[in-house]
């Protein structure tokens, strides 16, 4: 039995990733959360998770299907 | 496993329910040891939208002005109320400076002296497609 690989794009693989069962990694959250310093300047600026990054992070999760 | 959007949208809805009338945004360190800081949100918390989609209500925006303590942020969660027991949260968002969390920070220190503020968050529901791999 020989054993099947194929080289996969990322975004092929974001789709496949994405094409899996619905678990609570799958919940999108986007948003915007900023701490600001005493003098009004922005120290940390907090960007939730968007969508683009999660079909990111799922292509990295399989890239090496 | 798909969802059909009226679906997506009833489990949404629970969220707003479930939060209450009375939910605050607690920013906490690891293992939600130490409040650092903490918001009262509006009445209710979130505005349940279309397709699993619901907003956090920044009118007026959830903010913190003089946070408890110091230290390094690794959760944002959501309580019923601003009282500190384990069993008053109901979400919790995991916060870093890099890696894959999610919420990403350019820098995630809080001091006593700094304005911790929600401006915007969206929560959605995922509908998902049937699996038969």
């Amino acid at each position: 039995m020989t054993e099947e690989r194929r080289e996969v794009s990322l975004e092929e693989a974001a789709k496949l990733q994405r094409a899996g069962n619905i678990n609570m990694s799958d919940i999108q959250v986007e948003g915007i959360c900023t701490i600001i310093d005493k003098d009004g300047n922005v120290k940390g600026q907090m960007r939730v998770c968007s969508v683009e990054e999660a079909e990111a992070e799922a292509a990295a999760a399989v890239s090496t299907l | 496993m798909q969802l059909v959007d009226a679906l997506r949208t009833t489990l949404a809805a629970a969220i707003v329910t479930d939060l209450g009338a009375t939910a605050f945004a607690r920013w906490y360190t690891t293992g939600l040891t130490t409040l650092l800081a903490s918001a009262a949100c509006s009445n209710p918390a979130f505005i349940a939208g279309a397709a699993g989609v619901t907003d956090l209500d920044v009118t007026p925006v959830v903010e913190d002005t003089s946070p408890a303590a110091a230290g390094t942020c690794v959760r944002l969660t959501f309580y019923l109320n601003n009282t500190d027991a384990n069993t008053l949260w109901r979400l919790q968002l995991g916060v870093a400076t890099s890696g894959a969390p999610d919420i990403t920070m350019s820098n995630n220190v809080i001091a006593t002296t700094d304005t911790v503020q929600l401006s915007s968050l969206s929560i959605t529901v995922p509908a998902g497609i049937p699996d038969v791999t």
